[in-house]
């Protein structure tokens, strides 16, 4: 239906408001077009990325720079790497993002299970692997991937207890975890505690004497009551901090993961790291390939120049870390383990223990948010 | 006609420049504020949608230990803003109507803490706050203390560095509307044999008021979901609100939580402003009927 005008200037300012919303409209969509495509930019980066590359996540402290530099150099093929700061992160990051557009992770031991059962991993061929024979068969098939279909361990650590010599002159009063738990044992004023409410609660466990594969609500309670108390002598709840915290003399005695400890071992001979004899938890690094990498060729390649011997004892010495490979281990000198008898073989090694997801995230949070909000 | 159109082409200018900040608002502010509520509003893993509505996020999480929580940031906010306000007024009033030389060099010196990186401002007071540091050696050294006192992982230097950090966001504006102050307003009451008292509650105060609010909302505001402080200087043995929507988010995963509680501290932020604006408004209205 064609639109009547009584007169000319009736019809000119239709004409007018039509061209302005036109105008109006056409400016939206231009500015909509610069904005969609400032951001689609970072997706186009991805077509430009080489033909011969691979993108890597991983934690800040599990391969050493020059590592991935002389890779880059020796094979030509480039390495694009991101870091994480938590397990949790990453699998939250697959979740939105379902692809990643990454090759390789290297994921801690509880977050696996999770990743295989979104399909977010790929089968690991072990035939292309060139040194399985000489990994420890104690990191090999764990429950959370019983035949290491999925993945390969690389790296292992425990937590354990940092202290300083200058305060405890003679020693601990004891080697057990009731020195953190125990209120009448703790032997200093203010300690440190770690900030993983996973980690907590294992050790919580693990004092307490419970078995970690079955945990009831009552139980829960008790970890909670036990989380509330400990926190009139807690300093801090520090998952990095823990080697500031005893070079810097804040707390004499920290709850914390070996390797960061032993970092600050090497230059403050003041320092000392041990595993009580209750046992502890052990935490496994492990090498995985994502389910969407097309690049087997290159990844292989990338697995089994990493877990080179001179590759990995540089990685080791850099950041402090215990290999899963034997030949390293065994040479890696003993200033840099820092722990004695847990090796594998040895004799505390079998207190170690992998804490088991018996625990839905949404339980170990309650925990947490509970006694934090004291 | 043509020239009609070229007229109007021209007056549309103003709307080629806004539209661009427009669009940037409502795709990067509006729409992620939409889904958080549709997010709270709905169940499922993840940022994914199972169910379509309920309220049992938020049956959930009115508790006492998520109340408790966000009355603490509400006290954060409020001690850091109220701090900042008594000792950022007399400093802005004297910039702005009593310095007349080096006053550029003045307001250079305030906006030295926005050139540099929050987490660099953090550590630097690391090395302030620790047992071997600044502070504990200046009280060894004066004879005040014996041993070192450990002021880190502290209420008091959560609420040091937060006063510290969120200073010259609250000069900034106190200094541009005191500036605006005509300064014979003041003259003439001090002619008409006014106090300082009187003429800073009738004159400056009321006058300043925008300025007030204006620092007073940008610190409250900002600090209230403060998350880098409290975690670093605070040794995480609290939750405040910024600390535990991190948790939700990216420990816990669950998302329609997270989603619910930043509704829930979002609406009490909300009220706690309404309650300052309603004191403001009765401070000026004081200050007006004052003899």
């Amino acid at each position: 239906m064609m639109k009547k005008f009584h007169n000319n200037s009736e019809k000119q300012s239709y004409i007018l408001s039509f061209v302005k919303i036109n105008i109006r409209l056409l400016f939206i969509l231009f500015w909509l077009s610069c904005i969609t495509g400032f951001i689609l930019l970072s997706y186009v980066s991805h077509y430009f990325v080489p033909q011969r590359s691979l993108s890597i996540y991983m934690w800040s402290d599990k391969i050493d720079e020059s590592i991935l530099q002389k890779f880059e150099k020796d094979t030509g093929i480039k390495i694009y790497v991101n870091y994480y700061e938590s397990n949790e992160e990453l699998i939250t990051k697959f979740e939105i993002a379902k692809d990643l557009n990454c090759d390789i992770i290297l994921p801690s031991e509880y977050i696996i299970q999770p990743l295989i059962q979104q399909g977010f991993l790929k089968k690991i061929d072990h035939s292309r692997c060139d040194f399985i024979d000489r990994l420890y068969p104690e990191f090999m098939n764990m429950s959370f991937d019983p035949a290491n279909e999925y993945s390969l361990p690389i790296y292992w650590d425990v937590l354990g207890l940092g202290y300083t010599h200058s305060y405890f002159q003679d020693g601990l009063p004891s080697n057990s975890w009731n020195l953190i738990f125990n209120k009448k044992q703790v032997p200093c004023k203010q300690i440190s505690m770690v900030d993983d409410s996973r980690e907590a609660i294992f050790l919580s466990l693990k004092y307490l004497g419970w078995n970690s594969t079955q945990l009831n609500t009552q139980q829960l309670q008790t970890i909670e009551e036990l989380f509330l108390a400990q926190k009139s002598w807690v300093g801090a709840y520090t998952d990095f901090q823990q080697g500031y915290f005893l070079t810097s003399k804040t707390y004499p005695l920290v709850v914390g993961q070996r390797e960061r400890i032993v970092r600050e071992m090497l230059t403050d001979n003041d320092l000392a790291f041990t595993i009580p004899d209750e046992g502890t938890l052990l935490l496994i690094s492990n090498i995985v390939i994502c389910a969407s990498s097309q690049k087997d060729d290159l990844v292989y390649q990338f697995i089994n120049y990493i877990y080179n011997h001179e590759m990995m004892m540089l990685s080791c010495k850099e950041f402090c870390l215990l290999p899963t490979v034997k030949d390293v281990l065994e040479e890696l000198p003993q200033e840099y383990i820092g722990v004695q008898d847990c090796l594998p073989g040895q004799k505390n090694f079998k207190k170690l223990q992998i804490f088991p997801n018996v625990l839905t995230q949404k339980q170990i949070n309650d925990i947490w948010i509970a006694f934090k909000s004291f | 006609m043509f020239e009609e159109i070229k007229k109007l082409i021209k007056a549309e200018t103003y709307f080629f420049l806004v539209t661009p900040a427009f669009i940037w608002q409502f795709a990067f502010l509006v729409l992620p504020l939409i889904f958080v509520l549709i997010l709270s509003l709905s169940q499922g893993q993840g940022s994914q949608l199972v169910q379509s509505f309920t309220l049992n996020n938020f049956y959930e999480i009115i508790d006492l230990s998520h109340i408790r929580i966000i009355l603490r940031s509400i006290m954060l906010a409020s001690t850091t803003a109220i701090a900042s306000l008594l000792i950022a007024y007399p400093i802005a009033y004297f910039l702005a109507l009593y310095v007349k030389r080096f006053k550029f060099f003045f307001l250079f010196l305030l906006s030295i803490p926005f050139l540099i990186n929050l987490l660099v401002q953090v550590y630097a007071w690391f090395f302030i706050l620790e047992k071997n540091g600044v502070i504990n050696h200046t009280l060894m050294f004066l004879g005040v203390i014996q041993k070192p006192l450990n002021f880190l992982n502290s209420y008091f230097a959560i609420y040091l560095v937060m006063f510290h950090v969120y200073l010259p966001f609250m000069i900034m504006p106190l200094y541009s509307s005191l500036e605006k102050i005509d300064t014979k307003l003041i003259e003439a009451s001090y002619d008409l044999g006014a106090s300082f008292r009187t003429t800073f509650w009738r004159i400056i105060l009321p006058l300043s008021m925008p300025g007030v609010q204006a620092g007073f909302f940008l610190v409250y505001v900002v600090s209230f979901g403060e998350y880098v402080i409290p975690s670093l200087l605070g040794g995480m043995k609290l939750f405040f609100v910024g600390t535990l929507i991190s948790e939700y988010f990216f420990i816990g995963k669950d998302w329609h939580l997270g989603a619910a509680f930043i509704c829930l501290s979002c609406g009490m932020l909300f009220l706690s402003a309404l309650a300052y604006y309603w004191l403001f408004n009765k401070i000026t209205l004081q200050s007006k009927i004052m003899r």
